[in-house]
């Protein structure tokens, strides 16, 4: 710690921020107050105060700036309620979609009915078919509009687009329409930012001008970092073949501009201070240029860092340059912790930088040609510390990305350096430049090509489910215990370690053994619920309409599920079959129950996409039973064998349930109607439970009182989402409320998950993330 | 040889301070990380394996066969063995962050002449333009700065100038060398030399031309005193 303390105060800092995340800011103020007053009576030297007390500043600095930044996202929300007048400057270049355009636009002025507000916050402007009409950068603009608060996460494993905004420092939407927006004959324009725009625009153009599109829109993507042109199925290309870094500006970027540079102002004899100081400046500038992504941003403080080390007599350590850069980066804006490409990026470095050494010696021993050498060695030690994440983000592991860089990342480097030139030489002579440009057009046909023939390998990539968190981390603890095992652990021995594993994980269930797990997954207006109970079985109760499609599969490799024990479809209906097809085609499904009083042929695209040798289906009535462990049942008590359902009434046909763990029970209703309702409380005692999932989205024609009475729940969970059907209607909010019964909405609450030792539930809701109540 | 601290400030200012988060020290011999607060930038280790150069033996130096036109000598480092090599990087491959190291290993031998003489200012050999704007940084120049800024005793280079951009010594013979030096160096303001006591830094001494040169032309402008300070020396005995 005394060795590099820049290291470990960013260390500091990052858990400042991370702390501060999950448990808010009093308590990691407190935490490290604790642990800053415990370091200094049990390791008092008096050398090392100061190290305390600044890792003490580093942690609360990292804590500050992110309860700032999360009260930031609170920009907005006084103004969400009704329309206003925003008086504002667009501060980013046009992105144009099919039918709207979109803008950043930094808010200066809200204008409310009464009141004026001073504001400097950014807003995602969208403008609904804009025609020809663009606003550029630097115009002031004026619209009226009703913003709205970007959603955050809405299911575990699902996407937070408040979080992505915000990592951009944008803390609402709004959506106008193009008549709306008046402009303002005034404009406020930053010098640098204006001329990387222009210089941007020129590489495009130039690019454009001598290559055909597609090829361009790579060219110009490597070189700008920019792939609004690029095609999805070239990017999905590089993605599965783990190419998709050359995409992302970064260290080989830097190193092309510094390089020449160097080289030149070394022949010319220029000053090197001065050089170096200029090298600075032009890498800031392609900061500009390429917006400021995390992976730019790091690989130029950290050649910035040696390059000004060399100005002030300094040698750089590469450690201290890559946390200089995440502190700088976080400084700025604590959430780009959350950003895909920060994470990437940074871990692929520190990768690099801990294990490259390590490869380059084993494979010098088994006398690799020197390039094979560096690219394997620097391909390997970056999957090694990317591999987690990259399963974690997108559930995908490419075989191949150590052989496809090898190949393609030589053409990357020559097609780079050509398309500089093709650009340089754009602008003094068309001729030269046409020359250079077919050339880059060969690479870069030669780069599609290659990438191609990779990314079709069957096998180039695998779909593997998310894995908990746990796991990456001890992937990481493993990692570093290798590298440094016999230097820093030197009496842990390997055995022992897995000993000891063994036995952390054996503590660990004993401290908490597995629970029932009910996750009432948010799909809009439909229903989705995923079981796994105690034992470890998969049940999956429907999938939501059109949204589950996208969201329940996701969300089942995130929970870390490939196989289904049991999936049942308790009616037709869109709103709850439709998410099912996906789920059925790419899963593992055991058993597909189906409701017994419906006609089959309702089933029918459900039907068409099982595999028969894998999945049986069944059909169930009333009184059915399946016991999943001895100590957790099923029991169906609709559709009832003795009535007939026509198709008119597929609600009153739905598989009702009552879930029964130990001494907890959830009933849930599917999208029953009163009738059923009044004869299920027929039965009386046996319908009671302490969760109940409210019949129907909660509509008026369910939810009865007698029925309500007789289950006599703690707690309803509500299945709903926009909707024109008035659902959840007031009066059965209102019966709940009546009796006491605790509602949750997936609507409000987002996903709600309930937990279960077998004696008391508690239930979670993703909305909040914080723990609401316990029965 | 034990270690010894010239500075009793421990107490570094704060910029220094920042500077060292930002580029922690390392050992100038073997690249290792050391305690942000250390003094010297060489590990214990690499320090054992120091071949400074016994004080009989460099006094022995000063016995050339011509006649030395300095009063006094010092040289740290018999230039072989792991000297060699860090001179060299510091030298030829950009490395001007071995100046501290080495300004504090002159030090460490300086203290008998800083006690014998009160010197007021340092002076380096200077590089010539067109040299210095090759390799960036003067390597002499560093060291006599860092030594300055410990001393207290005013640095002033800028005194001494190259008129000839000659060839590098090392590449010459003797008496090549001899002849390459001469009438290099010219004195800028007479009046600042004039009786005083100078302290003349190079890093290597090979045949002793040049520092010769420039303490003749330090002499003939006046100079009370001269002293010559080296890092490292291939002579071990004349």
């Amino acid at each position: 710690m005394m060795k590099r303390p820049l290291f470990f105060f960013v260390l500091f800092y990052i858990s400042g921020i991370l702390l501060t995340a999950s448990f808010g800011f009093l308590t990691s103020v407190l935490f490290i107050s604790a642990a800053l007053i415990f370091a200094l009576i049990f390791f008092f030297r008096k050398t090392s105060v100061w190290i305390l007390f600044l890792s003490f500043i580093f942690f609360t600095a990292g804590s500050i700036n992110y309860a700032y930044s999360t009260e930031q996202l609170k920009s907005f929300y006084n103004f969400t309620l009704e329309e206003a007048e925003f008086t504002g400057v667009v501060v980013s270049e046009p992105e144009k979609n099919e039918r709207t355009t979109n803008y950043v636009v930094e808010v200066l002025k809200i204008q409310t009915r009464d009141k004026i507000f001073k504001i400097n916050k950014k807003i995602l402007l969208t403008v609904y078919l804009p025609g020809n009409k663009t606003y550029p950068y630097g115009q002031y603009i004026n619209f009226t509009c009703k913003p709205g608060i970007p959603e955050g996460q809405r299911n575990p494993g699902g996407f937070n687009y408040r979080n992505y905004l915000a990592q951009k420092k944008i803390y609402a939407t709004a959506f106008v329409r193009v008549e709306d927006i008046k402009t303002i004959d005034k404009t406020r324009k930053n010098f640098i930012y204006a001329a990387s725009i222009a210089v941007r625009n020129r590489i495009i153009e130039s690019v454009n001008k001598y290559i055909p599109k597609q090829k361009a829109a790579l060219l110009t993507g490597m070189i700008t970092g920019y792939r609004e042109n690029l095609s999805d199925v070239i990017t999905n290309m590089f993605s599965e073949t783990g190419l998709i870094h050359i995409l992302s500006v970064s260290g080989l970027h830097v190193g092309f501009i510094i390089l020449p540079l160097m080289f030149i102002a070394k022949k010319l004899r220029i000053n090197r201070k001065f050089s170096n100081s200029l090298t600075i400046l032009l890498l800031l500038f392609y900061c500009f240029i390429t917006g400021f992504t995390a992976s730019v941003v790091r690989a130029v403080i950290m050649a910035a860092t040696v390059l000004f080390g060399k100005i002030i007599n300094r040698e750089a350590d590469v450690l201290t340059g890559i946390s200089f850069a995440a502190f700088v980066i976080l400084l700025y804006n604590p959430y780009s912790i959350y950003n895909v490409g920060f994470q990437l990026s940074f871990a692929a470095t520190l990768s690099i930088v801990i294990f490259f050494q390590k490869f380059k010696t084993a494979l010098g021993k088994l006398k690799f040609p020197g390039y094979l050498t560096d690219v394997v060695s620097v391909t390997s030690a970056a999957q090694l510390g990317i591999l987690p994440l990259g399963v974690y983000y997108f559930n995908t592991v490419s075989l191949i990305s150590i052989i496809a860089n090898i190949i393609v990342l030589p053409f990357v480097q020559i097609a780079l350096i050509i398309g500089i030139i093709l650009i340089i030489l754009d602008q003094i002579n068309v001729f030269a430049a046409g020359i250079a440009a077919q050339i880059a057009n060969f690479f870069i046909s030669l780069i599609l090509y290659s990438t191609e023939i990779l990314s079709n390998l069957n096998f180039s990539s695998v779909k593997i489910i998310t894995p908990p968190a746990a796991l990456i981390i001890l992937y990481y603890l493993i990692l570093l215990y290798l590298r440094y095992s016999n230097k820093t652990f030197k009496y842990l021995k390997p055995t022992g370690l897995v000993f000891f594993l063994i036995y952390a994980v054996l503590l660990f269930r004993l401290i908490c053994p597995p629970k029932l797990e009910v996750v009432f997954l948010d799909v809009g207006e439909g229903d989705s619920i995923f079981i796994k109970t105690a034992s470890g079985k998969n049940i999956l109760i429907d999938g939501g309409g059109e949204e589950g499609k996208r969201v329940v599969p996701d969300f089942l490799l995130d929970y870390g599920v490939w196989k289904l024990d049991l999936v049942i479809s308790t009616h037709s209906h869109a709103d709850h079959a439709t998410g099912l097809v996906p789920v059925l085609e790419n899963f593992r499904v055991r058993h597909l129950l189906l409701p017994g009083g419906e006609n089959m042929d309702n089933f029918n695209t459900l039907l068409s996409c099982i595999d028969e040798d894998r999945t049986t289906v069944f059909r169930c009535f009333k009184g059915s039973k399946i016991y999943l462990d001895d100590k957790t049942m099923i029991t169906f008590l609709n559709p009832d064998k003795n009535l007939a359902y026509s198709d008119s009434s597929l609600n009153n046909g739905s598989i009702v349930l009552k879930f029964e763990y130990m001494d907890t029970s959830i009933l849930f209703c599917a999208d029953i109607e009163k009738e059923v309702e009044a004869l299920l409380a027929k039965n009386g005692e046996f319908l009671e439970s302490d969760i109940i999932k409210i019949a129907h989205h909660g509509a008026g024609t369910s939810s009865t009182e007698l029925f309500l009475d007789s289950v006599n729940p703690k707690a309803g969970i509500i299945s709903v989402g926009k909707n024109n059907y008035g659902h959840p209607s007031i009066t059965t909010l209102d019966r709940l409320t009546e009796r006491g019964i605790v509602c949750l909405r997936t609507d409000r609450d987002g996903a709600v998950i309930l937990k279960s030792d077998g004696k008391t539930i508690k239930i979670n809701k993703i909305c909040t993330g914080d723990l609401k109540n316990e029965y | 040889m034990k270690r010894i601290l010239i500075s009793d400030k421990p107490l570094m200012d704060l910029t220094e301070k920042i500077i060292r988060l930002l580029y922690p020290p390392k050992c100038i011999f073997c690249g290792e990380l050391l305690d942000i607060d250390t003094e010297l930038e060489i590990c214990p280790k690499c320090f054992d394996k120091i071949p400074f150069m016994p004080e009989e033996n460099y006094r022995s130096l000063k016995k050339f066969d011509y006649d030395s036109n300095w009063d006094d000598l010092v040289c740290a480092c018999e230039y072989k063995g792991i000297i060699k090599e860090a001179i060299m990087r510091y030298k030829f491959f950009d490395k001007p962050s071995y100046c501290r190291a080495f300004g504090h290993l002159m030090l460490l031998k300086l203290s008998g002449v800083l006690k014998k003489y009160d010197f007021d200012m340092i002076v380096s050999v200077p590089l010539h333009r067109k040299k210095k704007a090759l390799r960036g940084y003067n390597q002499s120049l560093l060291i006599s700065r860092e030594i300055s800024r410990k001393t207290g005793i005013p640095e002033k280079s800028n005194l001494l100038c190259r008129v000839k951009n000659t060839k590098s010594q090392s590449t010459l013979t003797r008496e090549g060398r001899y002849f390459n030096i001469r009438n290099a160096f010219l004195i800028k303001e007479k009046e600042e030399i004039k009786s005083k006591n100078i302290l003349i830094f190079d890093d290597i001494l090979t045949t002793g031309y040049t520092l010769n040169e420039c303490s003749r032309v330090l002499k003939e402008a006046g100079a009370e005193k001269v002293v010559a300070a080296v890092i490292a020396s291939p002579i071990t005995t004349v």
